[in-house]
Parts: structure tokens; sequence; C-alpha cells
């Protein structure tokens, strides 16, 4: 899947998982900020889209690790982040 | 003027026979000859009932006073509703089952149908009301005949001399304790005529043919004022002009001074208080005690000690207020809303507070939403400006933009997450905003906005799609499309287009516009649909149709501008 696809993917389940009104995968910028000015999500949000990443694509999240803050930055972060721990997830199921 | 005392003694002399107590809309007296003998009528009627409470409600004035009064002769106590609706005579039942006047149910009459009081019963007990419900559920409140008549000494005190002989139209019912002292206690005690009808249309007042009016009305109408009326011929004839229920816009205030040629009194009170202070809206933030009325602030909320009340002691109000000067005040807002949302209490007046800090805001009312997760919904009337901004940047903009002023006082997580825009909040009879009503705003959540699909399959080519589908009955955008006969709008057929052409299409680039577009047949509620989409990539366009069994009910295309 490109990079795109999968951010479009995760816009579509920010917008379900929060159950968001008004806006369109469309509307949102990959790379702007999903807590702060851009959408303006909260700390509620950010419980709920963890749960969310956790189930749909298996990965653990540190809630209050540094590095998973600055993953929740923005879309494009959050997509690396999913991607990468995947991949971890991945190397370490074959060792 | 000296007042006469409630309850009228009828055995006496009250009025001379040709006192005009009523008028009818068309110009008709009514005088106490014609009030006598309602008043025989009722009390041969009333004299049947055993219980010694009884609801009444009635449209008409002159009947419902006749009742009222025939009710106080015969020591018997009235309980008032608000209005009709079955939630409302439930607890009307709780105190009797003896129902008078227009009421749906045939008036059920049972011997021994009193229900105990719920507070201190006095020989003076004059009447039993509910409040609004603008703070809850509507609870009963006691009045007594000093009360009462404590309220109508001081309105007359504040007010008699501006009111002088005019007649008192209304435009609120007189089934709660504001209509009910202002509309009809007043100009009876004070021998001043009144309007049998509660007024509907501002318009009506042109047809009055009296020299002075003296008007009883809510913010819900004088923000609503006819601009196409002739006010002209109202000129110099409204002797006084009241607004009450819930607080009144200075800009509206302002629009009536430059119509009506006088300034609104607008009333602060309640049920339990009777009425409270007073201020002219056009002019002055600032509230002032009637004349007897004590006022302070205990932690922030306002007090009040009046004769009118039912407790002859302070009563703490649920309004936040703040003291300017000696007695003088601002409200603030109702101190009891408080929600709690993400584990936190916040208070839903302060933030409806700051919303109306925004210039593209006119009035906010925000409201817990417990099937939404708990999240805090915003109903929104805005600003001429606010509807231009509400064109130009699209919703979403728009309440992110308002959002902002939230940034120095409230907690992120009660932030508006639903917002609607409306032109009117809506309000109930009595001009008050109930939470039941702002929840109702977002029900449109719980309704499908899309499909019942059936099947979703790949069509013969890898550009091709059919989804088959049924159209739900209860979809959102049938609603108002039309009343009584609901077909599936074509932009919502051109939007679901584009959503189940989005895997086929990948990256299309932007809507560019549409093309061959043709609505033959209208899709109804339950109908089993086909939609075939196809994809060019080349040309960047989705090409769809919508076919049942029998017919093509819709197709075009829709352009992209390409990846």
């Amino acid at each position: 899947m490109s990079a795109e696809a999968f951010e479009l993917e995760l816009k579509e389940l920010i917008i379900k998982t929060l159950e968001l009104e008004d806006i369109t995968p469309e509307d949102i910028v990959s790379t702007e900020p999903l807590f702060n000015d851009g959408l303006c999500l909260d700390s509620i949000d950010a419980l709920e889209l963890g749960v969310a990443l956790q189930k749909l694509y298996g990965i653990k999240l540190d809630a209050e690790s540094d590095e998973t803050k600055k993953h929740f930055f923005s879309v494009s972060s959050l997509a690396l982040l999913v991607a990468g721990k995947q991949k971890d997830r991945i190397l370490n199921n074959e060792n | 003027m000296i007042l006469r005392s409630l309850p009228l003694d009828l055995s006496g002399e009250v009025f001379p026979d040709d006192h005009s107590v009523a008028q009818q809309l068309d110009g008709r007296d009514v005088s106490w000859r014609d009030i006598r003998g309602r008043l025989d009528f009722w009390l041969k009627k009333l004299e049947e009932i055993p219980s010694i409470k009884v609801a009444v409600f009635h449209s008409d004035s002159v009947e419902f006073l006749s009742i009222i009064l025939s009710l106080w002769h015969l020591k018997k106590i009235p309980v008032v509703p608000v209005n009709t609706l079955d939630e409302t005579l439930c607890s009307v039942k709780k105190h009797t089952a003896a129902f008078v006047g227009e009421f749906d149910l045939v008036a059920e009459v049972k011997s021994d149908s009193d229900k105990p009081l719920d507070f201190d019963s006095t020989d003076d007990m004059a009447l039993i009301i509910f409040t609004s419900g603008s703070s809850g559920t509507p609870s009963a409140i006691g009045k007594t005949f000093e009360q009462i008549n404590a309220e109508l000494e001081i309105i007359e005190r504040q007010w008699g001399s501006v009111v002088r002989s005019a007649l008192t139209v209304g435009t609120v019912s007189h089934h709660h304790m504001y209509g009910l002292p202002f509309c009809l206690l007043w100009p009876l005690v004070s021998g001043r005529p009144f309007l049998c009808r509660e007024l509907i249309y501002f318009e009506q007042l042109l047809k009055l043919k009296n020299k002075k009016i003296n008007i009883i009305t809510s913010p819900a109408h004088l923000e609503n004022l006819p601009e196409l009326m002739d006010w002209k011929q109202l000129n110099g004839r409204v002797s006084a002009i009241f607004s009450a229920g819930s607080p009144l816009a200075m800009e509206a205030a302002r629009n009536v001074k430059e119509k009506m040629s006088i300034a609104v009194s607008e009333v602060y009170g309640s049920t339990e208080t009777g009425a409270v202070a007073w201020r002219e809206r056009d002019a002055e933030e600032f509230w002032r005690p009637l004349c007897g009325i004590e006022v302070k602030s205990v932690q922030g909320r306002l007090a009040i000690k009046s004769p009118a009340a039912i407790k002859n002691e302070w009563l703490v109000s649920e309004d936040t207020c703040e003291i300017v000067e000696e007695q003088r005040f601002t409200l603030k807002g109702r101190a009891d809303r408080i929600m709690k949302v993400g584990g936190k209490r916040v208070s839903a007046s302060a933030i409806e507070r700051q919303l109306e800090e925004h210039s593209w805001v006119e009035k906010a009312c925000v409201v817990l939403l417990p099937q939404h997760k708990y999240r805090v919904g915003a109903v929104i009337q805005l600003t001429a400006i606010g509807h231009e901004k509400l064109v130009d940047l699209g919703k979403f903009a728009v309440q992110k933009q308002i959002s902002t002023i939230l940034s120095a006082n409230v907690e992120k997580v009660a932030w508006p997450r639903y917002w609607r825009f409306v032109s009117q909040l809506p309000l109930n009879a009595q001009g008050k905003i109930t939470a039941e009503q702002l929840k109702a705003q977002f029900h449109d959540r719980d309704r499908p906005r899309f499909p019942q699909v059936v099947e979703s399959l790949a069509g013969e080519t890898a550009c091709e799609q059919i989804v088959d589908f049924v159209v739900p009955s209860d979809l959102l955008y049938l609603e108002g499309h039309f009343p009584g006969r609901p077909i599936l709008p074509g932009v919502v057929q051109v939007s679901w287009a584009i959503h189940y052409g989005r895997e086929l299409m990948g990256e299309p680039g932007n809507f560019v516009g549409l093309e061959g577009l043709k609505f033959q047949r209208v899709i109804r509620p339950r109908q089993d649909i086909q939609l075939r989409l196809q994809w060019s990539a080349q040309k960047s366009k989705l090409t769809f149709s919508y076919t049942s069994e029998e017919y093509t009910h819709s197709s075009g295309r829709i352009v992209f501008s390409g990846a």
C-alpha cells in the first residue's frame, strides 16, 4: 500500500473512531497537527485512537512515552509509526 | 391605585356590573356582568367536584379566570399545568385527579381524589403552579394569597403609573408565574382590561382600536419582530412592553425601541420568588431589584428576599451574579449546570458565555450528549457575520474558529464536539430552553447516512464496481425531502457514487464537475437499487448509474482533476 493510501486509511479510521462530524478524509491535511490547531483533538481522543490502532494493527503503544506523543503529532507521523511498529512485529514473529 | 386583594369576595360588590374586565380581539367588552354569568356557570359545575385540588387549563383568559375565581370561592386550590402534554399531566395527576377546562381527557372526577400536598399547606394556599424546567424537570410550587397579593403590589408600585388604563395584551400563556400575574391578575385587581386571547402574531395588535396598549411578551417574540408590519400605526400607543422568561438580546431590545418608540422593561424572576428585578434592556446592563425586594450574593449566587417569595427568608437562586453597586447586579448564567466531561467538572453556562463573546455567535447553548460518548454538543444561533462566514468557510472551519475563543478558559475535552447552527434556538412555550430540546437537535446523529448494502461486487473489469443496496426508510437525507413524500436527493446519489467509487479511483484528485447528469425516476425509501460505477483513469471520470429491476433512475459522470 502506498504511503498516501495508508494515510487515507488512517484518516478514515480517525473519523470513524472519534465519530467526527462535518469532515471528510480529504479535509484532513496529513502533515497538520492532530491535537493542537489542525483537528483540535483532545486527550480522550488520543486514548480512543490508541486503542483503535492497537486493535486494528496489533501494535502496542506506550501512552506515556515521549516518542508516542511525537508520533501522534500528525497523520503522516502516525502512519510512519504504525508502519514501523508493524514491521517490528513481523520481524519479531519471524524470529 | 389601590389594588383589590385576592381572593375576591364574590359575595360583595367587587366591580360595578358594567366595569370592563376584559376585551375580545374584535373590540367587544367583557363586563363584570358577563363574568358573573360565567362564575354562576362554573360555581355550579365545580361545586360537584369533591376534591380540594382541581387542575385547570383554559386558553381563554376569561374562562380561565372564571374557573380560578370560582375555585377560590369554593375554598378549592387550582393546580395549573403549563401545557396539556402527557408528561405534564402525569406530574399534575400526582396532585389531583380532577381536571377542568381544555383537557383532552374527559374530566375525570373521582371522589376522594386528593393527593397529599408536597409542601406545607395553609388555609391561605392560593394555587399550585409549575416551574419552567430550565434547571431540570418542572416541579410544583405552592403559592399563598399573601405572596400573590404581595407580587401584584410590587408590580403595581413599579409600573402602575406607566401602564395607567392601557389594555393588557400578552403573547405568553397565563399558565405560569410570569403570564398569570402580568397578563391576568394584575389587570384584574387594578381594574384594567385585558385581552381574552393570547396574541400569536404582533400583526394582531393592529386590529386593536385601543388608545393605549400594555404588552406582556418574551424574547421568543421580540427577537423575531415582523419587519413588514406597519409599526407606525402603533406609534405612541404602547405604554409599556415587558419581556421575561429568558435573557433578551440587547440588539433585539433596540430594534423594539426603534419600531415601537418604547424601551423594553425586562423582568427577572422565578416561580418561587415572583418578579425580582428589572432593567430597560436597550440601554441597561445592570438589573435593579423591584421596590421591597432585597438581593445579595451568596457564594456567587443571587440570593433574594421578597414578600412575594414562597419563603419569608433569603432564597439562594441557581443564577450566578455579581453585585456591582448597591442594589444593582449582573446575571451570569445558571450555576447549577455542571457537566462532567472526561472526568472534569465544567460549567455549561461558562462555556456558553465564552462562546457568546465571539462576534460570530449571537446565542449559544451547550448540552452533554450521553448517547455520543458523553461529548458536548453546541446549538448556536449565529450573528449576521457568522452566517456569512458559514457560507464562505463551511461548517467545520466556522466551528474551529469559534472554538478558539474557549482556549484560554475551557478544558479542551469540554469543547463542543458536535455543532448545530440554527436560525432560532429551540424554545418551549414559556420561551425557555430545556435540555431535552437541545439534545433533540443531535438526534440526527443516530440516523443512517448511507444505504443498507446487500452486496458489493467488483465488475467485469478492474475499474468497475457494482453495489446492491436498499434505501433505509430512516435515512437522514430523506428528512424534509419531501415531507410526506420522501425521495432520495440527487446530491446524495452523487455523493454516494463518490463514496463507493473511492477504492476504484485511487487518487482521483479534486472534484471538478458533473457531466451528463440525468435524474429520470425518483428513488424511494425501501427500494432495491443497484449502483454501477465505472472509473476511467485516463479521463479522470467516474460514470455512475442507479437502476432498479424496472428502470434506470439516474446516471451521470463525475469529473476529477486527475492525480
